[in-house]
C-alpha cells in the first residue's frame, strides 16, 4: 500500500475516530502545566500553558497607606466580591501577599497588576495591583468595581481574553462582568479544578497526527498525538493507532497478500505530506 | 608648629570637601536625571528580562485623542533610556517605570499647543519601560519610526511627576496612539480600526489559530526559525511586497508577545495595517477639523 495511501486513510480514520469518541469520558491525570487554551476556552493564563497561577483560592492583601485604604477599600471589596466564593481574597496586616497602590502618572490604564511567582511550583509569590488615579478617580462606581475585579483576576493568574463582555477583557468597561468562562478559569488558577482521575471530554479534529482532547468542564484542552502501525497477520491487515491521551484503536480488513488491497476506493486528492 | 598643624588640618578639610563634592556629583550625574523636593528621575540600567505587567486600559475616544494640548508627530526614537520617576503620593512612596527617549521630528501633523518644528529633536516619554511592560506596546527602540500623539508636558495640570522639568512631551495613550512604522504601514491596535483603508493582519494573512499556535512554540529569540516558519506556512513563500511587510508586522507582534499564543492570536485579531500614508492624511485632517 502506498504511503500516500496510509496517510490519507489514517486521516479518514481520525476523523471518524473523533466523531466516535466526541462526549467520552477520559481517564488521564494531567498536571496543570499541559493545560492548553485557545479562543474557545474564553479564559487565558498570561503564560503560555497554564503556569503561573495562585494555586489556592487564598490570598491576602494590604494597602500601602490608610489614604490609599480610605479612598478605595470600598471598590477593592465590592471589586474582589464579584468573584463569589471563587476566590478568597482578604485584607490581612500580617505579611500580606498583595499590595493594593496608587500612581499619580498617566499611563493609559485604569490600573495594572505586576506579579512575582515561585519558579519551582509556579505559584504566586506576590502581587502588586497599582490603580492610576488619573484614569481611575472619575470613573462610574459599576467600572470601579470591574477594574479591581479584572486585576484581581491577574493576581491569581488570568490573563486576557478577546470576548468584551468578559471581566478580562483588557479595556475598561461598566458592563463587563464575570462569566462562567472567566469562573472555568479562576478554578484551574485556584486547583479547585484539576484533571486528576476522571473528566468528561470532546475530542476535536486539530491535524493528522493530533485531536485536541477539551475538558468539557474547565474548556482547556491538550494535544493527543497519534501514530500508527500497520502489520499484516494471516489473511487480515491491521492499522493500530495509538493515542497519547489513551484512546487506541484498531481497524483491520480482509487482505489477500501482497499486494494489500484496500477496502477504500480512495482517489488522495491532494498530498499529504 | 601650631600654624603648621592648622593650615595641614585646613588643607585636609578641604581636599576632603571637594573630593566629597567631585563624587557626590559624579554619582548625580550617571543616574539622576532630575531631582526636586518632590521627584527625582533617576536612569536605570535596561532590564534583562521583560516582566509583564497586566493593564486595564482606559477607553479612549477621539474626543480625548484630538485635545487642544494635543501634538502629533512622526518620527525616529533615538537616545532611548529606561527611568524610575520617585515621589510621595498618598501618603505612599511611588516608583513609576517609564521611557524616556528623543525624536527626531519627521512631520508635525497637527500641533496647538508649543512650537514644535520639523527637524526638532524633542524629548517624549511614556508611562511604562522593558521592567512593566503589556503585551500589546510597542517595544521603543534605537532607529525605530513611530507615529505618536503626545501632550505638552508644560499643559499638564496638577502634574505630581513635574513632567515638563525632563520631557518635552507625554504620550498619554501608548495602546492606542503610539504607533510603531512596519515598512510603509503603521501598525494600529484596535483604535483606527474603522478607517477603510485599515486592514486587518489576521485576514490579510489568512491567519488561523493553529498557524498561531506553531508559530508561538518558536522561541522568538530563534529568528531564523521564526522567519522560516513565516516565509513557508504563513506566507506560502510569496515574493509580494505587502505581504511582507505583513509578515514583518506579525514578526513584530510575536515579539511583543514573547511566545504566548492566545495573546498573540488576541492580538493579530485587533491589528490593522494602514499605509502611512493614508493615515498621516486622515489625522492631519481629523486634527483639523477638532481645531488643530
Amino acid at each position: 500500500m502506498s504511503k500516500q495511501r496510509i496517510l490519507h486513510l489514517l486521516s479518514i480514520f481520525l476523523v471518524l475516530f473523533v466523531l466516535s469518541s466526541a462526549f467520552g469520558i477520559t481517564a488521564y491525570a494531567n498536571s496543570i502545566d499541559s493545560f492548553l487554551v485557545d479562543s474557545s476556552t474564553r479564559w487565558a493564563n498570561y503564560s503560555e500553558g497554564v503556569t503561573i497561577h495562585m494555586g489556592s483560592k487564598n490570598t491576602t492583601y494590604s494597602y500601602s497607606s490608610s489614604a490609599v485604604k480610605n479612598t478605595y477599600s470600598t471598590y477593592v471589596t465590592t471589586g474582589i466580591g464579584m468573584w463569589g466564593s471563587y476566590i478568597s481574597c482578604t485584607e490581612s496586616s500580617s505579611s500580606p501577599m498583595g499590595t493594593i497602590t496608587v500612581s499619580a502618572m498617566d499611563s493609559g490604564a485604569t490600573a495594572d497588576l505586576g506579579p512575582t511567582y515561585y519558579t519551582s511550583t509556579k505559584h504566586m509569590a506576590s502581587w502588586t495591583l497599582t490603580i492610576y488615579s488619573q484614569n481611575f478617580d472619575d470613573n462610574a462606581d459599576a467600572g470601579k468595581y470591574r477594574t479591581i475585579a479584572h486585576e484581581i483576576g491577574h493576581a491569581y493568574g488570568l490573563g486576557h481574553v478577546s470576548y468584551d463582555n468578559q471581566i478580562m477583557y483588557d479595556t475598561y468597561s461598566e458592563s463587563k462582568n464575570v462569566t462562567s468562562y472567566d469562573r472555568a478559569g479562576m478554578n484551574v488558577m485556584t486547583h479547585t479544578h484539576t484533571h486528576s482521575g476522571s473528566y468528561s471530554t470532546t475530542i476535536e479534529e486539530y491535524s493528522t497526527y493530533s485531536h485536541k482532547v477539551r475538558c468539557n468542564t474547565c474548556k482547556a484542552y491538550r494535544l493527543g498525538n497519534c501514530s500508527y502501525t500497520d502489520y499484516h497477520s494471516g489473511s487480515t491487515h491491521y492499522f493500530v493507532f495509538n493515542c497519547s491521551c489513551g484512546n487506541d484503536s484498531t481497524m483491520s480488513w480482509a487482505c489477500s497478500g501482497n499486494p494489500c488491497i484496500m477496502p477504500f476506493s480512495i482517489q488522495p486528492s491532494h498530498e499529504l505530506e | 608648629m601650631k600654624l603648621k598643624t592648622i593650615v595641614i588640618t585646613v588643607l585636609f578639610a578641604l581636599c576632603s570637601l571637594l573630593s566629597t563634592g567631585c563624587q557626590s556629583s559624579l554619582i548625580s550625574d550617571s543616574t539622576s536625571l532630575y531631582q526636586s523636593p518632590n521627584v527625582e528621575v533617576t536612569i536605570v540600567d535596561n532590564a534583562d528580562q521583560i516582566k509583564y505587567t497586566h493593564y486595564e486600559w482606559a477607553t479612549f475616544t477621539e474626543d480625548m485623542a484630538y485635545t487642544k494640548n494635543t501634538v502629533i508627530i512622526t518620527g525616529v526614537a533615538t537616545n532611548v533610556r529606561q527611568a524610575n520617576v520617585n515621589y510621595e503620593y498618598m501618603d505612599t512612596d511611588v516608583s513609576d517605570s517609564i521611557t524616556i527617549f528623543d525624536v527626531d521630528v519627521s512631520e508635525v501633523l497637527a500641533c496647538r499647543s508649543g512650537s514644535i518644528q520639523e527637524g526638532d529633536v524633542i524629548t517624549i516619554g511614556v508611562g511604562y519601560n522593558m521592567d512593566k511592560y503589556g503585551e500589546g506596546l510597542p517595544i521603543i527602540t534605537e532607529g525605530a519610526s513611530y507615529l505618536m500623539f503626545c501632550y505638552v508636558a508644560e499643559d499638564q495640570e496638577n502634574d505630581v511627576l513635574e513632567l515638563a522639568e525632563y520631557v518635552d512631551c507625554w504620550i498619554s495613550a501608548p495602546k492606542d496612539l503610539f504607533l510603531e512604522r512596519v515598512g510603509d504601514f503603521y501598525l494600529s491596535i484596535d483604535f483606527f480600526s474603522g478607517l477603510s483603508d485599515a486592514q486587518n493582519l489576521a485576514d490579510y494573512l489568512n491567519l488561523t489559530e493553529k498557524q498561531i499556535a506553531s508559530l508561538s512554540t518558536i522561541a522568538v529569540a530563534n529568528t531564523d526559525a521564526v522567519d522560516t516558519y513565516i516565509d513557508e506556512e504563513i506566507m506560502l513563500d510569496s515574493d509580494r511586497i505587502d505581504m511582507n511587510q505583513f509578515a514583518d508586522a506579525l514578526y513584530v507582534l510575536k515579539t511583543r508577545t514573547m511566545d504566548n499564543s492566545s495573546e498573540l492570536w488576541n492580538l493579530v485579531n485587533r491589528s490593522y495595517l494602514i499605509s502611512c500614508d493614508e493615515l498621516e492624511e486622515y489625522v492631519r485632517d481629523t486634527a483639523l477639523a477638532y481645531g488643530g
